[in-house]
């Protein structure tokens, strides 16, 4: 009896145990974080208004500092210093952790002036040649068009930052983020203490879930203490974008937020997106990659026709909207030995297929993760600032014939 | 006093093994000291070296042989005839390893800790995390290293999971370069992943992904931080009793007379 | 089997036990077969030798019984509970033929540290430490680390240290290797005093002077089986009768003696196996009613040396 009392012992505590790691292996494994219908957020009215709060706090202040620190899982960060002050001035000093070396934007309202204090980083436009040209007591000066570049494009664009800002600080200036037509929902994740002050968490999903991100917002001045933004994309990419010193509405002298070049400095003319991709004239490369039907697609078998291939991901907010127009003129060209090749190398393979099917696209579409994809956008097509949408015209010989990045309106 | 016997007797069983600790904890200390920037707000690169110093090369330079030396000399002949069940000689054994990477991991903080004080480098914005991390890798791969003990002879089962650890890791890696496209590649993540010391799962907790760069926010992030904790101290259990089944079974016979 | 005449609750009791060395991963022909379907059952208060050649099974047995080995057919008991389970060991004390300790540890320290691992209390093993450092004369260097310890002294340490928790039954393995002559004696004496107070003793050694002097009983052990386990008092061979006669040895012992007694018959001499020197009277008496001449009579008392080496020429 002893021994039978042992033995049920031991099988119960086998099978707590068996139930315990079971449970710990479900919430441990990778499975449910892919991307799913569950996930795209119904709106609660509360929460929404509570994000309204925040935008409409941002742009009613007359000025605003604070100290931005974006990170990411890979153990990088980058650290923004932020000055803005009505109408339409700012000063942002970036440093990418540990590097001591400053790049600062600066907006006097007309312009937008970049440089740095001693030599420039080598930036993702830059080949040897161009770094070694223009290397220190250089300068960009852009004309500021706030509605079309707000502060976080222009850093982005500009490639040298390891982690970008997640809300962009032009939102201060009145500059509405494209993300904001598509939004699906905002609800309350419950309240949350975040460094000793009392936040509410708010999650906002956008483009059906493909982006998401949550906000705390610090119930004291309704401003965020931290953002974190999810892309859904083949692999989650997670970013963190944390506040501190936060300072509204102080004295932010005029001198911060003017610069004018010191004697014996140059302008330097930064190549666009466009600046970089192939030439007119040039071949453009061969691939061979999987389709989102499951067969493949070469693109020489297009030998003899124009091929207007387009370069998109589900998470773009420009490629969503240029791929329904792209679908009309596949249409109304299908006759004409034209034909539409979308090319999608960053999303989850159900996530784009599903879009596929729900935006009505019936043109070929290569859907590859995989990095050899990859390589044949950034490194073959040129596209070194990530860019989206990228189009080529590629006529009947194989030849480039046309190439330009982004979306803008009335394109079509 | 027969757990405090056996505690002591894996402090005490080798010469070296206060030196190892001493030179562990210097060892922090000049990584620290030549190698971090002053101006480091993170502490993943200093992490790391300590849960790969302290978490996977410590367990294996105090376990080298607890076993294995017993059973070669002969000395296990006698303590297998006392009236002691098998599992308290290995659970007392496993129970001195714990507690002197305890002590060693406190030990480390605080050096760390003065350190960040005395010299204003790096970050310790995440050391509870990342020393939490090493203890719990230590358990796991000195409960391997232990197990193996019991079948291997002498000091070779450090050295054996040392090797089988480096080159199974590099040849993981090759067959999940060549295997990223298919879908078997799960599997293999699965095999790596979920019945080894869990290197991946517990830097991941460490580095605070299961929190700040979780895929979720609030108490579903810390569901996941406590799962792989579960999993790692699960994973110690099963190392455990498996070692305890080997003792069990193992015959102990010097002369075959 | 041999079972033990005094009916003695029985300390050890091995069932035909057999064991058989086999490699891993080796074929069925390199197995060696230590131990053939041995029985043995041991009293509480005697003393056993086990003897026999190299490779005869004594380390074999010894480890069976000590459960650190495990049988391939039959059964070990010790108290009446399998070798290796926890109440066997509670009455053990187990000495190996080369003991080895935690260098760093002084000789105080190794016996603490048994004596907490046999559940002893720190009273109680200070007081046995005390009392066995007294009887084995290791106060000198008691508080020494082990690294400076000579054969002898680890011989005794480990005698101590199979001894701290008053075993009911001790297995030696070679007790006295490495010991001086006075530590011999003293190993004796000391093993008597424990046969006196109750403890059963099974030793095997090669040391067959000793162990004529110390054992109650023997078992001779030769390629894995007992060839003979005898008590020495009733052994089957006390000794052998030489008889020198004048003519027909040979016919006069076919005649009149039993032939297992008959250890060698010529014509003029005659060697009888004689279990009790009492025998002998009526022998001769048999003998010379029978019509034997004899000449001379010589009783030759056996040593166990002398049936050492017989037993093997009789196994071969």
């Amino acid at each position: 009896m002893k021994i039978k009392n042992k033995i049920n012992v031991w099988i119960i505590v086998a099978a707590v145990g068996l139930i315990v790691e079971g449970w710990a292996l479900y919430v441990v494994g990778e499975s449910p974080e892919h991307w799913r219908p569950a996930m795209i957020v119904k709106d609660e009215p509360d929460a929404r208004a509570l994000y309204e709060t925040m935008v409409k706090t941002l742009r009613e202040l007359e000025s605003l500092s604070y100290t931005s620190n974006c990170s990411g899982p890979d153990d990088r960060s980058s650290t923004y210093q932020i000055q803005l002050k009505k109408p339409n001035t700012f000063r942002v000093e970036i440093v990418n952790n540990p590097s001591p070396k400053i790049t600062t934007f600066v907006g006097d309202g007309e312009h937008l002036w970049i440089y740095w204090q001693g030599s420039r980083p080598f930036l993702r436009v830059d080949d040897k040649e161009s770094h070694a040209q223009s290397r220190s007591e250089v300068y960009i000066k852009k004309a500021t068009t706030p509605d079309r570049n707000s502060i976080s494009g222009r850093i982005d664009l500009l490639g040298a930052i390891w982690h970008g800002l997640i809300l962009d600080p032009s939102t201060f200036h009145g500059y509405v983020d494209p993300l904001e037509s598509t939004i699906d929902g905002v609800r309350s994740r419950g309240p949350y203490y975040y460094r000793g002050e009392e936040c509410e968490i708010i999650e906002v999903s956008y483009m059906e879930a493909q982006r998401t991100r949550y906000f705390w917002i610090s119930k004291e001045d309704h401003l965020p203490r931290q953002i974190k933004q999810i892309d859904r994309l083949a692999e989650n990419h997670v970013r963190v974008e944390e506040w501190s010193k936060i300072k509204r509405n102080a004295v932010i002298p005029q001198h911060k937020v003017t610069w004018s070049p010191p004697e014996g400095w140059r302008q330097w003319d930064m190549p666009g997106p466009d600046d970089v991709l192939l030439k007119n004239g040039q071949k453009a490369p061969d691939f061979d990659l999987p389709s989102a039907d499951g067969g493949r697609i070469k693109l020489s078998d297009y030998r003899g026709k124009t091929v207007w291939l387009c370069m998109w991901e589900c998470g773009c907010p420009g490629c969503r909207k240029v791929l329904p127009d792209l679908q009309t003129f596949y249409e109304e060209n299908k006759d004409k030995d034209l034909i539409v090749l979308g090319f999608n190398c960053t999303d989850d393979k159900k996530l784009a297929q599903r879009f596929i099917r729900e935006t009505g696209l019936t043109f070929p579409n290569i859907l590859d993760s995989t990095d050899e994809a990859k390589k044949v956008m950034l490194r073959d097509y040129r596209n070194k600032t990530q860019t989206l949408p990228l189009h080529y015209i590629i006529d009947a010989q194989g030849n480039v014939m046309d190439a330009w990045c982004g979306y803008v309106e009335g394109h079509r | 006093m027969k757990a405090y016997e056996l505690i002591k007797e894996t402090f005490c069983r080798r010469g070296y093994i206060w030196i190892v600790h001493v030179v562990w904890l210097i060892l922090y200390g000049c990584f620290w000291w030549l190698f971090l920037p002053r101006n480091g707000t993170e502490f993943g690169q200093f992490g790391r070296f300590l849960f790969i110093w302290g978490g996977f090369f410590l367990p294996l330079a105090l376990t080298a042989g607890i076993f294995g030396d017993d059973i070669s000399s002969g000395r296990i002949c006698v303590l297998v005839t006392k009236p002691l069940w098998p599992g308290e000689l290995y659970l007392c054994r496993l129970l001195g390893l714990s507690l002197q990477s305890t002590v060693h991991f406190i030990l480390a903080g605080c050096v760390l800790v003065i350190l960040h004080l005395i010299v204003r480098k790096g970050s310790i914005e995440h050391l509870g995390l990342w020393l939490l991390a090493s203890w719990l890798l230590f358990n796991t791969v000195a409960t391997l290293s232990m197990s193996l003990s019991i079948v291997v002879g002498r000091t070779f089962n450090s050295l054996l999971i040392l090797v089988v650890v480096v080159t199974g890791y590099f040849l993981m890696g090759l067959l999940g370069m060549a295997m990223s496209q298919k879908e078997s590649s799960g599997v293999l993540t699965a095999f790596i992943r979920y019945p080894w010391p869990p290197f991946e799962l517990l830097s991941k907790l460490a580095s605070g992904e299961y929190e700040k760069y979780s895929l979720t926010v609030g108490r579903f992030s810390i569901a996941k931080s406590i799962a792989c904790v579960v999993h790692s101290l699960v994973l110690t259990v099963v190392y455990s009793i498996i070692g305890i089944i080997l003792l069990r079974k193992r015959q102990f016979s010097r002369q075959r007379d | 089997m041999i079972d033990n005449d005094k009916k003695q609750a029985a300390v050890v009791e091995c069932r035909q036990l057999t064991k058989i060395y086999q490699k891993l991963l080796a074929g069925k022909d390199t197995a060696v077969c230590a131990l053939r379907n041995i029985s043995l059952s041991v009293g509480e208060g005697q003393i056993v030798g086990l003897i026999g050649p190299n490779g005869a099974g004594k380390s074999t047995l010894l480890n069976l019984i000590a459960g650190l080995i495990f049988p391939n057919e039959g059964s070990v008991a010790v108290c009446g509970h399998p070798a290796r389970s926890i109440e066997a060991h509670r009455g053990l004390g187990y000495m190996p033929e080369h003991p080895v300790f935690l260098g760093r540890y002084t000789a105080r320290a190794v016996l603490r540290y048994h004596g907490a691992l046999s559940g002893m209390s720190k009273q109680a093993i200070s007081h046995q430490t005390d009392t066995l450092t007294e009887k084995l004369d290791m106060g000198e260097y008691l508080d020494r680390p082990c690294t400076d310890f000579s054969q002898g002294m680890k011989q005794r340490l480990a005698l101590a240290i199979a001894m701290i928790n008053d075993p009911k039954l001790l297995l030696l393995d070679e007790p006295s290797n490495g010991l001086d002559p006075i530590g011999i004696i003293q190993l004796r004496n000391f093993l008597k005093e424990l046969r006196a107070a109750g403890t059963t003793i099974v030793i095997s050694s090669h040391r067959l002077g000793e162990l004529e002097q110390l054992t109650s009983d023997y078992m001779f052990m030769y390629r894995g089986q007992v060839v003979s386990f005898a008590d020495k008092p009733s052994g089957a061979h006390a000794g052998r009768l030489r008889i020198e006669l004048v003519s027909d040895g040979k016919a006069i012992a076919e005649k009149l003696l039993p032939p297992s007694k008959v250890l060698s018959a010529t014509d003029t001499k005659l060697e009888v196996a004689v279990g009790d020197p009492r025998e002998v009277p009526d022998i001769v008496i048999e003998l010379a009613k029978g019509g034997a001449r004899m000449m001379d009579v010589t009783l030759e008392r056996e040593n166990i040396e002398d049936v050492f080496v017989r037993l093997c020429n009789e196994g071969t």
